[in-house]
């Protein structure tokens, strides 16, 4: 679907070819030396993905991918099989296991995941993608059990929620964020750790075997029912807000570009699409896909009876990130 | 010295960066031998700033025009600089007298010169241009033209980058056209699309228009919701880049988009401007209106258009050897303090607040 096309709208520039690094990268930034040099053909991957949710489903196209690069993929999913496995991703997962994915249940931020991992799958990993966890105390044991047995690359899924509000757009890696969030903690701890570690900040992500389509959903449903698509804000100019909405399989392109790849070693990275586009934009796109037409009407938040996010799908603001830095250093598009 | 921002060769986009304030502007030398560089529009704002980059970097630059602005007039100086680099570059600088929207003059002037590099920056129409094209043709290792984002198709989608739709029906369809031709007549070019360019010497009263209000503490009138995006340029960064597209042969036959890494909403601006002018930001008022509810007749209501307006940069940064050096409030700062308050106090300014009178009168804000 794809209508925002996954970065292939390129910038025009010279970072472009087919080439997605399979071996580390040749480039190093000024100040890192040495670290991996070793090519990887094929890792053990395990990957601690969430049930539902937002992000849940990033571990199933992530499996995907590199499954088919070649490499070793264990899920280790939160949760328990039979209530996970009533919706997508995890429904879905049978798809993967014929693909010879291994799949486990249990509580990853138990202090036994360790011997738990162990029991599951009985193999070394190289690298861990952790995709679940949203505070430094449940990912802690995690860490600790990465550290302990030598894991070489340590991938945490974040999140671009965590910045603080501005008057500058696109968010950017440095710029200020908010210090009581959990993933913040998280990227903190795993700084400290030792660990080679990359985190990457998602904003909206849509795509199949999605656990929450709410995002476009929103739009279609008003749209086919011929009903008014409601924006909240200025009725002048409505829908100016301007968001990013990428597609999962881009998201999961990058993790998968950074494993191996030492210009991702301890660096922070927003996983975006580096087009954005209005909250109006995106209900004409959804128009346009279904051959209808969108009503666009403003309305005041602050006269909800809920809470916006329960009822409208974008941040009421400007939020959108640029993701140059990995396009530089992974070459990611 | 510079070399903490050559990391940006990759591409990197770091951390926002303060700009250096300009009494450490270094003096670099060209890489490679000095190059003879024609610049035509060189004595104002963005050609004076390129000029400057030039001839620091030992290359030596010939000006082309009416002669109103000899080399070494006062006000040909840069905030920052010394008089002895001053006298250093002008020494490297000279003028030959013409008038380029004259084309048989700006022939006659100029064909028995040889130059290595051209800068085009103050041609609007191709019929500007297309004398020098096609007396340089096949003569000029570069020609580098001052387009403008300005070409670029009104979107939902943002940011606008180089191979985006452009509008021929633009205010800037004379910069398409002479892009066009350029291509067409195979000349080794870079094109130049920049977005809205601020500093100290600008003469579009852009940011002076937002510190006269705040200035004078008057409410500021945005038209819309306030949110709308625009791009904002140092005209330093302009310059740097400019000049790092000399001798850099993947910049041939390329446009690059030319500003900040960040876009800055309307309101956000004023903001901006409130905080590098000394007030706090959260005492300035802002009111917000439906610009199709006035009709100002010829004048300007606002300093940018309505609309989100900015593009991205990442092609420039990553195939030129170029760094962001001055972020907004630096930027904004050094407008502030280098060239507002030196207008205020001779009185230069426009303060021209008749549509700001309309708008408030009408929304029923007192000033």
């Amino acid at each position: 679907m794809a209508f925002v096309a996954g970065g292939g709208l390129g910038f025009g520039s010279s970072v472009g070819g087919p080439a997605k690094s399979q071996f580390v990268g040749t480039r190093v930034p000024d100040g890192k030396v040495g670290g991996l040099t070793a090519r990887w053909n094929m890792a053990s991957v395990l990957i601690v993905n969430a049930p539902s949710g937002g992000h849940a489903f990033i571990g199933y196209h992530l499996a995907n991918q590199l499954v088919a690069k070649g490499h070793e993929v264990s899920i280790f999913n939160a949760g328990e099989e039979e209530n996970a496995t009533k919706k997508n991703p995890c429904a879905s997962y049978g798809d993967l296991t014929e693909k010879g994915v291994s799949v486990a249940y249990g509580d990853p931020t138990s202090e036994d995941v360790g011997a738990d991992i162990d029991q599951a799958f009985g193999r070394k990993f190289t690298v861990i993608i952790e995709n679940f966890s949203k505070s430094a105390e449940e990912i802690s044991p995690m860490v600790k059990h990465a550290t302990g047995t030598g894991v070489e690359q340590f991938l945490y899924v974040s999140s671009c929620g965590i910045y603080k509000k501005s008057d500058e757009v696109p968010l950017q890696v440095g710029d200020p964020v908010n210090e009581k969030a959990g993933q913040v903690a998280v990227e903190k701890l795993l700084e400290s750790s030792g660990l080679n570690y990359s985190s990457f900040r998602p904003i909206y992500i849509v795509g199949p075997k999605a656990a929450k389509s709410d995002y476009l959903d929103y739009f279609f449903h008003r749209i086919v029912r011929k009903r008014p698509v409601l924006l909240p804000g200025s009725v002048i100019n409505v829908g100016d807000q301007m968001t990013s909405v990428t597609h999962v399989g881009d998201v999961a392109s990058m993790l998968v570009d950074a494993v191996g790849n030492q210009n991702a070693s301890k660096e922070i990275f927003n996983v975006v699409s580096p087009r954005y586009v209005t909250h109006s934009g995106v209900a004409k796109l959804c128009a346009k896909a279904t051959g209808m037409e969108a009503q666009i009407v403003s309305f005041e938040p602050e006269k909800l009876t809920v809470e916006l996010k329960k009822f409208f799908p974008f941040r009421n603001q400007h939020f959108f990130a640029n993701p140059g830095k990995a396009m530089s250093l992974l070459g990611w598009e | 010295m510079d070399l903490g921002f050559v990391g940006s060769s990759f591409g990197v986009s770091s951390p926002r960066r303060v700009g250096r304030c300009r009494q450490q502007q270094v003096v670099m030398m060209a890489e490679g031998s000095p190059k003879r560089v024609l610049v035509i529009g060189g004595t104002r704002f963005s050609g004076l700033y390129l000029t400057k980059v030039l001839a620091d970097s030992g290359h030596d630059v010939v000006l082309f025009n009416r002669g109103n602005t000899p080399v070494g007039d006062k006000s040909l100086m840069v905030p920052g600089e010394t008089e002895e680099e001053f006298e250093a570059r002008n020494a490297r600088t000279s003028t030959i007298i013409g008038d380029r929207t004259d084309g048989d003059d700006m022939v006659a002037k100029l064909k028995d010169e040889e130059f290595d590099a051209i800068y085009d920056n103050n041609g609007r129409e191709l019929d500007d241009s297309k004398p020098l094209i096609d007396l340089y043709k096949g003569r000029v290792e570069h020609y580098v033209y001052m387009s403008s984002a300005g070409v670029y198709l009104k979107s939902d989608i943002m940011p606008h980058c180089e191979p985006d739709a452009t509008d021929p029906k633009s205010r800037h369809k004379g910069k398409l056209h002479t892009e066009a031709y350029l291509i067409e007549q195979e000349i080794p070019f870079t094109s130049i699309r920049p977005t809205y360019i601020y500093g100290a010497l600008n003469y579009n009263p852009l940011e002076q228009w937002f510190f006269e209000r705040i200035a004078a503490g008057r409410p500021v009138p945005v038209p819309g919701s306030g949110l709308n995006l625009t791009g904002l340029g140092h005209v330093q960064d302009l310059a740097k880049a400019m000049a790092a597209v000399l001798g850099n042969e993947k910049a041939i036959g390329q446009v690059y988009n030319i500003q900040d890494e960040k876009a800055i909403t309307f309101d956000g601006i004023v903001r901006a401007c409130a905080q590098a002018a000394g007030k706090d930001p959260a005492s300035v008022e802002i009111v917000h209106y439906d610009p199709k509810d006035f009709d100002f007749g010829k004048k300007k209501a606002f300093p940018m258009r309505p609309q989100h307006f900015f593009t991205s940069p990442q092609k420039a940064l990553t195939d030129l050897d170029w760094s962001i050096e001055f972020n907004t409030e630096v930027g904004l700062k050094d407008s502030y303090e280098n060239d507002f308050v030196i207008k205020e106090k001779n009185g230069k300014l426009k303060n021209d607040f008749s549509t700001d009178d309309m708008v408030l009168s009408e929304m029923g804000v007192a000033v």
